[in-house]
């Protein structure tokens, strides 16, 4: 395995450049891989942060009792998305106002000469946490169409949502990608090393090596573009982040169990890279591998 | 050893063996002439398994080829030191590198490799070219390193392919005295030659035991 292992580094460093540019091609797209990566964990966690906050609002006319509106809540809630409705008075959004603008909350008080300038409110939650902004302006339209309502607010949470499916999807279509780009080019590497082999592999053949010998120098290139390349990309992404930290503010890097699985996944590739190389490699040269 | 029974052989339509027979025992030593064209090297590969006879029977140190699955005939292989008519020789790679080439295949430790291939190199005067590539030394000193990679693991066979046609008279009787001290030692060899004269010469020069002739004509072979 020793000899193996060194015939591979010294075959890698032979067809050097054409590695290199591998690397760093493959290094480039871990790159894209990574921003993708990020940008959907940085919507998931504020996705998973919003989860306390209502995605809709219903203010109910200043004319409704709470005790009307209770039964509003009630009625609409059986409609099987809403999971709960939390009632709201006009006391409670005053208070909460003064909470959240502390002085400013008591100017507002004093500007309607005493009187309570808040609506109540019903805040609507749903079974299914992340409804598009669609499904949710078909909900408002139908509750705002009621009389005792006097207008329904979205939070955001459905454009927070679609963001994020859309980003979903575009970093999955980037992984297949990635992975599609990966295999194709760390196989062209191996199989150009192969064919700088061609005279070796040939001779080795006729004085006795086996296939495992003939194959684990093709493994053995293709897993080390594989971590090369990942961990190339990777280390240019952290660069980028920390040049743009004060920009990006408290956003968080790739978690670890995503480092490890990028670089993995770029190992086990072009494992099967080489593997798939070495098929190639023999079904070309049949006579000289095979017999 | 080596024995053909009948052995057919054609590259499509050309027809290079026809039911060939011969048998060289264990412990002998023999030429195989022929002129050039007439199939020896053909012979040989099929020899050592890098071609499958059309028909007929072969069996090389015990074992029959027909039996040897692509599993096992490396380690068949392993048991023959082959000298290619072109030498063979990895021209990226340095002479020591050329010549320790069948130890690694066989795993053998890595100091154990460097006391064999230095004593080898230096058996055969090349110790000085230890670090050169193949292209940077004499034809004469390509072929003995040829020979040398053939014999670094001591096979129980050794099969030749005109490994003496590009040296000169000296060197020649020089190598094939090698083989004949390695045949003493039990090894089997098998040289293949377009030069007739060659078994003669060397019997005479070196006042050593007959040979076994066998000349190839016409994909025949007689003794």
């Amino acid at each position: 395995m020793r000899y193996q292992i060194q015939n591979a580094f010294v075959h890698i460093a032979r067809t050097g450049l054409h590695n290199l540019f591998s690397i760093i091609a493959l290094a480039f797209f871990i790159l894209i891989l990574n921003a993708f990566l990020f940008n959907h964990n940085t919507l998931y966690k504020e996705l998973s942060l919003r989860k306390t906050v209502a995605p809709l609002i219903a203010y109910a006319n200043d004319t409704v009792a709470e005790e009307d509106a209770q039964i509003f809540a009630d009625q609409i809630q059986k409609n099987n998305n809403i999971f709960y409705i939390e009632y709201i008075s006009k006391e409670e959004n005053l208070n909460r106002a003064e909470k959240q603008f502390g002085s400013l909350g008591a100017l507002i008080k004093s500007g309607y000469s005493g009187s309570n300038p808040f609506p109540a409110s019903l805040e609507i939650y749903f079974k299914t946490p992340n409804l598009s902004r669609k499904k949710l302006e078909e909900i408002a339209y139908d509750i705002e169409s009621d009389e005792k309502i006097d207008d329904v607010v979205l939070t955001g949470h459905g454009i927070l949502t679609d963001i994020y499916h859309q980003t979903y999807r575009t970093t999955i279509a980037t992984i297949v990608i990635t992975v599609i780009i990966t295999l194709l080019l760390i196989r062209a590497s191996v199989l150009k090393t192969g064919r700088t082999r061609h005279k070796e592999i040939q001779l080795l053949n006729h004085i006795g090596a086996t296939r495992g010998y003939l194959r684990i120098p093709f493994l053995i290139q293709g897993i080390f573009i594989g971590f090369c390349g990942t961990t190339m990309g990777l280390v240019c992404f952290y660069l980028l982040y920390c040049l743009f930290t004060f920009q990006l503010g408290v956003l968080e890097f790739l978690p670890l169990y995503q480092l490890t699985a990028v670089v993995s996944s770029g190992m086990i590739i072009g494992m099967f890279a080489g593997v798939t190389a070495y098929k190639k490699y023999a079904k070309t040269h049949k006579k000289i591998v095979s017999i | 050893m080596i024995q053909l029974h009948e052995v057919s052989f054609s590259y499509n339509d050309l027809s290079v063996l026809e039911r060939a027979s011969f048998r060289l025992e264990r412990g002998e030593y023999g030429f195989l002439v022929g002129e050039s064209g007439a199939g020896k090297t053909t012979l040989l590969k099929l020899i050592y398994g890098a071609l499958i006879p059309s028909s007929g029977s072969l069996n090389v140190l015990g074992q029959s080829l027909a039996d040897l699955t692509p599993s096992t005939l490396p380690f068949f292989r392993r048991k023959i030191g082959i000298v290619f008519q072109d030498c063979n020789l990895v021209d990226t790679e340095t002479v020591e590198q050329n010549l320790a080439l069948p130890q690694k295949l066989i795993g053998t430790k890595i100091r154990i490799l460097r006391e064999n291939v230095d004593n080898l190199l230096h058996q055969m005067g090349l110790s000085h070219h230890k670090m050169s590539k193949p292209g940077q030394i004499s034809f004469n000193e390509r072929h003995r390193l040829a020979i040398a990679r053939a014999i670094i693991n001591s096979p129980l066979l050794i099969i030749a392919d005109q490994p003496t046609e590009p040296l000169d008279p000296k060197l020649t009787i020089e190598m094939l005295t090698l083989f004949d001290s390695l045949n003493f030692q039990g090894t089997t060899v098998l040289v293949a030659t377009s030069d007739p004269e060659l078994p003669e010469r060397f019997m005479s020069a070196n006042n050593t035991a007959p040979k076994r002739v066998f000349t190839l004509k016409d994909g025949c072979i007689s003794t």
